[in-house]
């Protein structure tokens, strides 16, 4: 995706960036969806997420659909990627003191 | 290999986030699901969760001792926000959530060209990394590091990319902005650098 050379997944995302944008417009007088504000963690855990993204060409729910279509070397992401789950929420207490949030569904 | 128009692909993806808000009232989240799925087992938390009236008097009592009678009142009147504050989803449901995406990946697959299963990440991944032990340990590594990144970024493609970036949230366009460029950076560099 990032090498620029097929712009499908980027059109696709920035099409749905734009229609959910209306949608939570739409919305609105559901209430007001939680805030995810600013902390430390975002700059620092986005350019770890995108340098992991380049390297293994998944994002979270790309490697479960990545599995589903019977890509299998998916299975080696998803292990590196419950491992390093399992790593952050095991240090991170001992190393930053900031509360991330999380879009905990 | 025929894909699914990418327009298709954006209205499926947009809508989502907003449904999920909209019937759940809850953020989509795919690596919040993750976290819950590797999250140690909180006993005592479940014990006090299953039985919502020791709960509350637990809640009553505690807000009793802090903020004395006066405010006993108000903790009537907030019941039910409390308890939608308090109602999170069983891991159950989190698997259950992550093995539809897998699911929509196969439909996807079967739609656009048959589903045949292999042990190849495609054209772009092998001309990358090539097709062995560095390969495999490319994606061990990045899946480490997709883990670990979105955890302490609190968010991933969905929360950050789909549910904060178009509703304009401070944290979510500067994570998503950190993500894409290291993401562009990295590839970049991989495509000029490796052989």
């Amino acid at each position: 995706m990032f090498v620029f050379a097929d712009l499908r997944m980027l059109l696709t995302f920035a099409g749905a960036v734009l229609i959910a944008a209306i949608g939570f417009v739409l919305t609105k007088k559901l209430g007001d969806p939680p805030r995810k504000p600013y902390h430390p963690g975002v700059i620092l855990g986005g350019l770890i997420f995108g340098a992991g993204w380049a390297i293994s060409g998944a994002c979270p729910s790309i490697v479960m659909t990545q599995l589903g279509q019977g890509s299998m070397p998916a299975l080696i992401t998803l292990m590196g990627l419950l491992f390093g789950v399992w790593l952050h929420d095991k240090i991170k207490p001992k190393i930053f003191r900031f509360d991330g949030g999380s879009c905990e569904i | 290999m025929e894909y699914w128009p990418a327009w298709l692909g954006a209205i499926a993806l947009g809508s989502i986030p907003v449904l999920v808000w909209s019937v759940e009232r809850r953020l989509l989240g795919v690596s919040g699901s993750f976290g819950v799925l590797m999250a140690p087992r909180d006993r005592s938390a479940e014990r006090l969760l299953a039985d919502r009236k020791a709960l509350e008097a637990e809640m009553v009592r505690a807000t009793l001792e802090e903020f004395g009678p006066e405010a006993a009142a108000e903790v009537a009147t907030a019941a039910p926000s409390l308890k939608a504050a308090t109602r999170h989803l069983p891991r159950l449901t989190h698997l259950i959530f992550l093995t539809f995406i897998a699911v929509g990946g196969t439909l996807g697959a079967a739609t656009s060209g048959g589903w045949d299963p292999s042990w190849s990440m495609g054209t772009t991944h092998a001309a990358l990394f090539g097709t062995s032990t560095w390969a495999s340990l490319g994606l061990l590594v990045g899946g480490i590091f997709v883990g670990f990144g979105t955890r302490l970024a609190g968010g991933c493609t969905s929360g950050h990319g789909l549910s904060g970036v178009p509703r304009m949230q401070v944290g979510s366009l500067i994570a998503t902005a950190s993500y894409f460029g290291a993401g562009a950076l990295v590839s970049l560099g991989l495509a000029r650098f490796l052989p």
